[in-house]
């Protein structure tokens, strides 16, 4: 009787520079190493009966990303995670297994949303500085933050003569958030295409500000109609923005199926 | 290399993967001063540098020394190379980001005349004097070998030293030699001096090389007493003992051999005239079947790969090739794990390999008939007929198969027009063949390339035919084979030019090398970024005539610039094969028939 394992493993350091395509090919070889009972495909070119979750873009960290495994015998799970840590490259590990009841959904299909938290070093654009002070009277009734605005010698600091800064980001972002449409010329082989972006993001926040540098959480729907890299939406709100922003880290914090994360 | 600025231009280049490491099976070592450290350089891409067995074979040996360390280096892209010029880095080692001019030895993979200008590329990009000559006493001893290695003189000025033939065991003496001279803090001239006692190292600068007024060469002859007036290849002797890979690399991104390379045997005696590899690699040395089944059975465990290839110049003619399969397959292919071959002999007897083999994974076939007349096949010394090609297609469509793949040489010695009309005659038969089985939905992969005489070949004195008439000869070939069925493809007449030019040079060359390197030239085996026209300039500036070297017939009493490397073979050997190659004799696989005589196994190793 042929039953599904489903397994939660991290993906960090320097491997979030190896595809997703690469990435099947080095969990259908660790399999392989490690032993485990996986079920083989039929056909010209047999393959282990593995299904990932949606494709983490390149250059992206990530704390939740999934695969399905079709075995054809009882296997304890902690030996399926023990023996798949020894044999995957070090960036890979994972840190959860499950057995599933076997449903014709894929993982691709069914995971609909995800939580990223890009860390973003913020500096004021020169030109727009004038913009910046506009911004900053909006705040003038929140409570002054003596601390988190007076560090001498910072020069990424961003100055906020009324406010909590990452109180007024929030409510900036806010206010980008009501346009309905986002459109950027996305690259792709061969040229650009036009997108909107807007019916990606589920929500945007800044969760930290400290010193220039912002955390940002941000919710996007995911799925089998489409995927946008999370940079180009921070990208898009930095232009709009009165700041220039250097990403310093992406990483995936979740995946969901309706609101629930998957394990 | 500064870990958070390598971060920051991965997310600028494409395939960053190649530069990173972190795959399965890499071995990283602490760094430590005592240690030697050896840069294992690969003069192309990691998609292509991570397909060679001798690569990963070095690396292994290196890496089992617990006072020495092999990382790999290869050559990076166009997009990388320029964000490392721009900020002024060097090109470091996949294993610990170390640039490549903080390694004690330098040593480059060398299997193609067209990476030269990536050697010397690499060279610069690591941060190393180009030239062996102004290298200093602190700098990395540079070093190459492979086939090219059997005529390095084009290479001399760059290259400290060569290792020429094998370099499983030689390798582990250039490290003694090398380790005991550190110990006593030596001077370089002293390094070289001692290493070149070790037997198959050329040091080419112990060496003069005299020029008539001809252009020809006068003489060679050692510059100081105690170097050897000829360097004789190194041979492995016993090839079940030797060290075999068993916990190779496996490649984070997808790589042109991406599989098990099972070396069955080294060698070939099938003594196809034009071939290189079949002179210069011969005694011919199997591994035992038990030997290969254990190795296999090892490396599958330590990779989880899904292909084991049956590696060697020609596989189906190792003594015990039906067996071989039968263990293999019967024994991995439960798991999915597949058997395949890289080209199949033309006979019934492959075919039934081949069809043993799809048991578990279907893969392609491959038949290299070469040329297209009996005529001009016996002038090269393949041995076989057109009917028994007609019969290996015809088991091979019947078998279920619907592509073949075909190989084509053209500018051989004595090619006339007929020859190349034979080819479309070929070709169109076993269309004919294939449609007659397999209906409409089939596919001929016809694969065209051009002959370069090689060192070291009976065709060594040969011309190689002139770029107007192959060009020629291809358009009409390309013209003839315009068909929905058959998948036409075919080198490029200049890239192979230069390789003639190369592949027979002198140390003259290594001007045009340098003036070539500065106008940029690079991946010259890659067609988008071969320029033809810097290489003409740069042999106008160094005022050498690219024909000299490629389009000349030699003298059989000339002397060549390889007379000093002995690879084994006799020349009167390889005269005698010209002699019967020009009146159409086939010579027989010394294997099954009588002795040659070519002079190999004199030295006392079979």
């Amino acid at each position: 009787m042929e039953k599904i394992i489903r397994i939660k493993y991290t993906k960090e350091g320097i491997l979030r520079y190896i595809s997703h395509l690469n990435l099947v090919q080095i969990f259908n070889r660790a399999i392989r190493r490690a032993g485990l009972p996986v079920s083989i495909s039929n056909g010209f070119n047999p393959r282990f009966r593995i299904s990932f979750g949606p494709p983490l873009p390149l250059g992206i960290n990530s704390q939740a990303e999934y695969l399905d495994l079709r075995v054809t015998e009882v296997i304890n799970l902690e030996e399926v995670k023990n023996r798949l840590n020894q044999v995957l490259p070090e960036d890979l590990k994972i840190i959860q297994v499950q057995e599933v009841t076997s449903s014709s959904d894929s993982l691709a299909k069914i995971i609909d949303s995800a939580a990223y938290i890009i860390v973003l070093k913020l500096e004021k654009k020169e030109e727009s500085q004038k913009r910046v002070e506009d911004i900053d009277q909006l705040s003038t009734s929140l409570v002054k933050d003596k601390d988190e605005i007076e560090s001498p010698g910072e020069k990424t600091i961003i100055h906020y003569p009324g406010g909590n800064p990452l109180e007024s980001l929030n409510r900036e972002m806010g206010c980008f958030l009501r346009q309905r449409e986002m459109i950027i010329d996305k690259p792709i082989p061969g040229g650009l295409k036009r997108i909107n972006i807007r019916p990606f993001i589920l929500t945007m926040r800044g969760i930290s500000y400290s010193k220039g540098i912002l955390e940002l959480e941000l919710y996007l729907s995911i799925g089998p109609r489409g995927n946008i890299h999370p940079r180009y939406i921070v990208e898009y709100w930095l232009n709009q923005s009165p700041y220039q922003g250097e990403i310093l880290q992406v990483s995936r914090q979740e995946l969901y199926i309706q609101g629930r994360a998957v394990m | 290399m500064n870990k958070s600025w390598l971060e920051k231009i991965l997310d600028k280049v494409e395939k960053p993967g190649r530069y990173i490491g972190k795959e399965f099976n890499e071995i990283v070592k602490k760094d430590d001063t005592s240690l030697i450290k050896i840069a294992l350089a690969f003069p192309d891409l990691y998609e292509i540098g991570m397909s060679y067995l001798g690569f990963k074979i070095l690396y292994d040996i290196i890496n089992q020394k617990e006072d020495v360390l092999a990382e790999r280096v290869f050559s990076p892209a166009v997009d990388l190379e320029r964000l490392l010029r721009e900020a002024n880095l060097p090109i470091f080692s996949l294993e610990t980001y170390r640039p490549l001019n903080s390694f004690d030895i330098v040593g480059f993979t060398v299997q193609h005349e067209l990476c030269f200008s990536n050697i010397l590329n690499l060279i610069e990009l690591g941060h190393l004097p180009l030239k062996s000559e102004e290298r200093e006493e602190r700098d990395p001893l540079v070093i190459a070998g492979g086939p090219v290695a059997f005529n390095p003189e084009p290479l001399v000025d760059f290259i400290d030293l060569f290792v020429i033939g094998e370099g499983e065991e030689v390798i582990q003496e250039i490290i003694e030699v090398y380790r005991e001279w550190k110990g006593q803090k030596g001077k370089r001239k002293e390094l070289l001096q001692r290493l070149a006692q070790i037997e198959g190292i050329y040091v080419p600068s112990f060496y003069q090389v005299e020029y008539g007024e001809d252009g020809q060469i006068k003489s060679i002859n050692p510059r100081q007493k105690g170097v050897p007036a000829h360097i004789k290849k190194r041979i492995i002797k016993d090839f079940n003992q030797v060290s075999y890979p068993v916990r190779p690399i496996v490649p984070n991104l997808e790589v042109v051999h991406d599989r098990i390379t099972l070396e069955i045997f080294r060698g070939c005696t099938r003594g196809c005239r034009f071939c290189q590899a079949g002179v210069i690699y011969r005694p011919v040395r199997e591994r035992s079947l038990s030997r290969l089944v254990e190795l296999a059975q090892e490396t599958l465990q330590h990779t989880g790969y899904e292909e084991i290839s049956l590696s060697s110049l020609s596989s189906t003619d190792y003594s015990q090739i039906e067996e071989l399969i039968r263990v293999l397959v019967n024994r991995f292919g439960e798991r999915g794990v597949g058997v395949s071959l890289p080209s199949l002999r033309i006979d019934a007897f492959s075919v039934n390999l081949a069809k043993q083999i799809q048991r578990v994974r279907k893969v392609g076939l491959t038949f290299a008939p070469e040329v297209g007349t009996e005529r001009l096949r016996r002038v090269i010394n393949k041995n076989v007929c057109e009917e028994d090609l007609f019969y290996s297609i015809e088991a091979a469509f019947q078998a279920g198969w619907r592509r073949v793949k075909l190989y084509f040489m053209i500018g051989l010695p004595t090619e006339t027009e007929e020859d190349i009309a034979g080819i479309v005659r070929l070709i169109r038969q076993v269309k004919a063949i294939g449609r007659k089985i397999a209906g409409k939905k089939m596919e001929i992969n016809v694969s065209v390339s051009v002959f370069v005489p090689k060192a070291h070949t009976p065709f060594q004195w040969e011309a190689q035919e002139k770029m107007e008439l192959l060009s020629q000869k291809l358009s009409f070939l390309k013209n003839q084979l315009k068909d929905r069925n058959i998948l036409f493809s075919y080198s490029d007449v200049r890239q192979s030019f230069l390789e003639a030019v190369f592949a027979r040079g002198d140390r003259r060359l290594g001007k045009v090398l340098e003036e070539a390197h500065y106008l940029g030239c690079k991946f010259d085996s890659w067609r988008e970024y071969f320029n033809f026209e810097n290489w003409q300039k740069a042999f106008e500036k160094s005022k050498i005539s690219m024909d000299f070297y490629a389009t000349r017939e030699r003298q059989e009493d000339e002397l060549l610039p390889w007379e000093h490397i002995s690879c084994g073979v006799k020349k009167e050997y390889l005269q005698q094969e010209r002699a019967r190659a020009r009146k159409g004799e086939i010579t027989l696989d010394c294997r099954f028939s009588t002795c040659l005589d070519c002079g190999v196994c004199e030295k006392g190793l079979v």
